[in-house]
């Protein structure tokens, strides 16, 4: 792990993986230092974000020197119960990602269902995690154009994640299906359902 | 006591606003807040107000604002012509104050004393709200008792808010430094009778903690300025002045 600046309110640490992004995660949820008021991974990055009244950099620099990723992972991941994502799997771009992965619609369904997922970081709108698979080689390419509108509760996939609109917003993933489930609400505590490290199960439901 | 204010004209965008919130950027939430926050920060410390206190947020002027009732105001940020900038004036009862287009700058912090009561959402008030044309917004009655500038007394006891702050003093070695006050700590301020033009700062920190006293040299030569200084760097003077 690499420790960066990032201006007079911020370290970046740098990773070799999501593994270790979401192991450094899990450890920091734990032993925040103090003055660290936001803590956001990405896919190869935990951001620390500080509140300069009460911290500086290079005392935050001292305490994150020593996380060990190792602490924060898999172990305990593999104990906690999964969100259950209902899907009803008519998306406008199944068949598109069966061709794109060679097999058929009901094939491109039972790899999404068959393993559990895990919320590797957040972005693009509020609540919109983006879920890596445990196994499998997920790598489907985005639409060739986006599209401008994408119905909240689609279910899609892009490259080696999948992820659910939370509402309607512009788009470039394939749509693989739908869910009724709110995974963002924000009247809700907590307002989002797939933050990150959230273990995940997608289920076929009939419409 | 009731302060409403009704802002009869937005100008092109005006959005209550207030400091934001941390904490959610996790979940894609990012801070959002006032724009330029050293400008909302400062309205609010002018006023003796709560440093989230909501304000009004004013792109490119043109805002018309009549307090119904007597309310104390003050902008900052770009400064616009009618503005009350960077100096709060108390509008009568009927009073309407018209900003002009501001020559440089974007962004005007109009605040109240007290700060406009509004419900937050996710915590916070959530950014961007515009205010529409004809909407009449409630002042609220947190606030400390600012520190006048100016005033005639030269010795002020002045109450350090619940966070901690830096403030900048002249050391033995005449060069500023930084020290901290301790959350809830006070500070003393009074005519200095060894060094001319200088002010003695005493800091008292909450039980337990040790007092510090230092003494202020070269710059600050009168009450005013030192506090004018103090609130420009972050200061929350909020609390009883004893005369």
């Amino acid at each position: 792990m690499r420790v960066l600046p990032c201006g007079t309110a911020g370290l970046l640490l740098e990773c070799d993986d999501l593994d270790e992004v979401l192991g450094l995660y899990s450890v920091l949820q734990d032993r925040r230092p103090d003055g660290v008021v936001d803590v956001v991974p990405a896919a190869r990055t935990v951001l620390l974000v500080l509140d300069p009244a009460v911290t500086t950099p290079d005392r935050v620099r001292a305490q994150v020197g020593d996380l060990d990723a190792g602490e924060g992972r898999t172990t305990s991941r593999a104990e906690r119960s999964a969100v259950e994502v209902p899907v009803v799997y008519d998306g406008d771009d199944l068949d598109d990602v069966a061709e794109i992965l060679g097999c058929d619609r009901d094939e491109v369904v039972r790899r999404h269902t068959a393993g559990l997922w895990t919320v590797a970081f957040c972005g693009f709108a509020p609540g919109f995690g983006y879920l890596a698979a445990d196994e499998g080689d997920w790598s489907i390419p985005r639409r060739d154009s986006p599209r401008t509108r994408v119905p909240p509760g689609s279910v899609a996939l892009a490259g080696e994640f999948s992820g659910v609109y939370p509402r309607e917003s512009p788009g470039g993933w394939q749509l693989i299906g739908r869910t009724d489930l709110a995974v963002f609400d924000l009247d809700r505590d907590p307002p989002a359902l797939l933050a990150p490290d959230t273990r995940v199960r997608f289920v076929a439901v009939e419409p | 006591m009731t302060r409403h204010v009704v802002v009869e004209d937005p100008g092109p965008l005006t959005t209550v606003q207030d400091h934001g919130r941390s904490g959610q950027a996790a979940i894609g939430i990012g801070r959002s807040g006032a724009c330029d926050r050293a400008s909302y920060g400062l309205a609010n410390r002018l006023l003796g107000n709560r440093p989230s206190a909501v304000a009004l947020e004013v792109t490119y002027g043109g805002l018309v604002l009549r307090a119904e009732d007597e309310v104390t105001v003050v902008s900052t940020g770009a400064r616009c012509p009618g503005a009350p900038h960077n100096g709060p004036v108390r509008l009568r009862a009927g009073a309407v104050l018209r900003l002009g287009v501001p020559v440089s700058g974007m962004r005007t912090y109009v605040a109240v004393r007290g700060g406009f009561a509004v419900d937050p959402v996710l915590g916070r008030v959530y950014a961007g709200d515009a205010v529409p044309a004809g909407e009449r917004l409630l002042g609220t009655s947190a606030y400390g008792q600012a520190v006048p500038v100016g005033a005639g007394a030269s010795t002020r006891r002045l109450l350090v808010t619940p966070e901690p702050r830096q403030v900048a003093l002249a050391g033995e070695n005449l060069q500023p430094h930084l020290t901290t006050v301790a959350a809830g700590g006070t500070v003393e301020v009074a005519d200095n009778a060894v060094y001319p033009q200088s002010l003695t700062v005493t800091t008292t920190a909450p039980a337990g903690q040790p007092e510090t006293e230092l003494h202020l040299v070269a710059g600050f030569a009168s009450l005013a300025t030192l506090l004018w200084y103090v609130i420009q760097l972050g200061w929350h003077l909020y609390g009883a002045s004893d005369e």
